[in-house]
């Protein structure tokens, strides 16, 4: 699994580091010209473009049949899927830590407090993490010759689904502000959209895992 | 002793299309088997179906005595693949696929490693797309030798190579197997390949096994014998192997010569003409 992911990294690294760097110029631009209502867009795009190029390690495995030959090396199939999921997860991880640094960062810079901002960035982090979960089992059916149209459809589905789960989020806040769980009322809805994430992701992993396991190469 | 690889009667279909019927070979301990058959003969599919890229319809594919490649991840361990095309992340460098490679396999020996690259005069640090297709194929194989692998699996893996490349090569192969313990099968379009090094002959055409034997007990007891029709219909059916018609005669090959009528006339066999006669039969 290590050298799975270690594969990954190097895949990546070079195309991650620059789409980090255009996600903190971008959301500076932003932050200067728009007001905030556009603050969950900068969220999301920053924690999307650090995502976009890990989307794209299947792309380049495939493109050199590596895909293929890694399925020769002591790893089992489910070992693949868990590299890419685990690999995926930890980059939007380290995307919601660094939409989080930008937002504290532009709140002591400019020295108008931005509220709510774990709320934001949650919402960012349910995006990209539908994201995930839905261009994955899509990769391995339709091949990474698709990717492009799937990660874009990825990210647009989570930005759909995001807004139409606003209702539900609202209905489970009312329970948990009625129930005796000792959680601050601020958090209810970034934690509700974080668990809504991380169930969709955790049931992508197990369908992407059934496609996998029937892939002929 | 076990053989390394044993497939039997493994069969393929990609809808209508029979891409593998019957077929059956095995990998003993101290040999190389020169698998041959010309494109589209159903060499790499074997390949896959051996490793479990594919799904087989029928048939069984034991390795080192079990058929569980896909269950059983770690038996991969011991088994080293080149395929026709260089197949690795070609973004990396040989320094960052040690590192990898130090991290997927337990029995990774980076001093075998180096030592296969310097001897293959490989740069370490540059991104292997760089890299011609000589020196891509090179690299597969120290791969394929560094981790102390018991079978090798080779699809056209001598392929783009310059003659002197391919000579260090197939030393390299020779030493691999000079412990008994280890095999190799090995397709290659490179007849002369194959004649060099194998112990093995298995000929494939249109996904059914035309001759699965010893090359020596081959060079020994079987011949190419010219015939006319009246005379083919004589001979026990059981010792064709292949025949080809030509405008006024027809070559046959015969499992065991002896069994030839006195007077018949036969050919020189060389691996050439044999692979030529295989390949271009008409059974």
């Amino acid at each position: 699994m290590r050298g799975l992911l270690l594969t990954n990294y190097y895949l990546i690294h070079r195309s991650f580091l620059t789409y980090t760097a255009l996600a903190i110029v971008i959301s500076a631009v932003i932050f200067y010209f728009a007001d905030p209502s556009f603050y969950r867009i900068i969220a999301m795009l920053i924690i999307l473009l650090m995502a976009m190029p890990v989307l794209e390690v299947i792309k380049l495995e495939s493109k050199t049949g590596y895909d293929k030959y890694v399925l020769t090396l002591p790893v089992s199939r489910k070992n693949v899927v868990q590299s890419h999921y685990v690999f995926y997860f930890l980059i939007v991880v380290s995307g919601t830590i660094l939409s989080y640094g930008v937002f504290s960062m532009y709140s002591l810079i400019s020295k108008s407090a931005v509220e709510d901002i774990v709320n934001i960035v949650a919402f960012g982090t349910f995006i990209v993490l539908f994201a995930g979960a839905l261009a994955y089992p899509l990769l391995y059916v339709f091949g990474a010759e698709k990717s492009d149209g799937i990660v874009l459809g990825g990210g647009m589905g989570g930005l759909f689904v995001a807004i139409a789960l606003q209702g539900a989020v609202g209905y489970f806040v009312e329970i948990l502000a009625a129930s005796s769980l000792p959680i601050a009322s601020s958090l209810h809805v970034p934690i509700l959209y974080t668990l809504f994430g991380m169930v969709m992701y955790i049931a992508s992993y197990f369908i992407a895992l059934s496609i996998y396991r029937k892939r002929e190469f | 002793m076990t053989n390394l690889l044993e497939v039997r009667n493994i069969a393929k279909s990609f809808g209508q299309n029979e891409v593998l019927k019957d077929v059956s070979f095995h990998v003993p301990p101290g040999s190389i088997v020169g698998f041959i058959g010309d494109n589209g003969a159903g060499k790499s599919t074997t390949f896959k179906a051996v490793l479990g890229l594919i799904s087989r319809d029928s048939g069984t594919v034991e390795i080192f005595g079990e058929d569980n490649l896909n269950k059983n991840a770690t038996i991969k361990e011991d088994i080293g693949v080149v395929f026709d095309a260089i197949n690795l992340p070609v973004s990396l460098t040989i320094k960052q696929l040690n590192k990898v490679f130090k991290s997927l396999f337990n029995s990774w020996d980076e001093a075998d490693f180096y030592r296969l690259i310097r001897s293959f005069s490989l740069p370490e640090d540059k991104k292997i797309h760089t890299f011609s297709r000589g020196m891509s194929m090179k690299l597969s194989l120290a791969v394929a030798l560094s981790h102390r692998a018991k079978l090798l699996l080779l699809d056209e893996a001598t392929g783009g190579l310059d003659p002197s490349s391919r000579e260090q090569i197939l030393d390299e192969l020779k030493a691999f197997v000079s412990d008994s313990n280890s095999g190799i099968l090995l397709s290659s379009h490179i007849i002369s390949d194959v004649e060099k090094i194998a112990s093995h002959l298995v000929v494939i055409k249109n996904g059914e096994v035309l001759l699965n034997e010893e090359k020596e007990k081959v060079f020994r007891e079987y011949a190419i014998a010219v015939m006319n029709e009246e005379q083919l219909n004589l001979l026990p059916e059981d010792i064709v192997v292949a025949k080809r018609t030509y405008d006024k005669s027809i070559r046959v090959l015969v499992s065991d010569k002896h069994q030839l009528p006195d007077r018949t006339l036969t050919e020189p066999m060389s691996m050439e003409e044999l692979s030529v006669l295989l390949t271009r039969s008409e059974r």
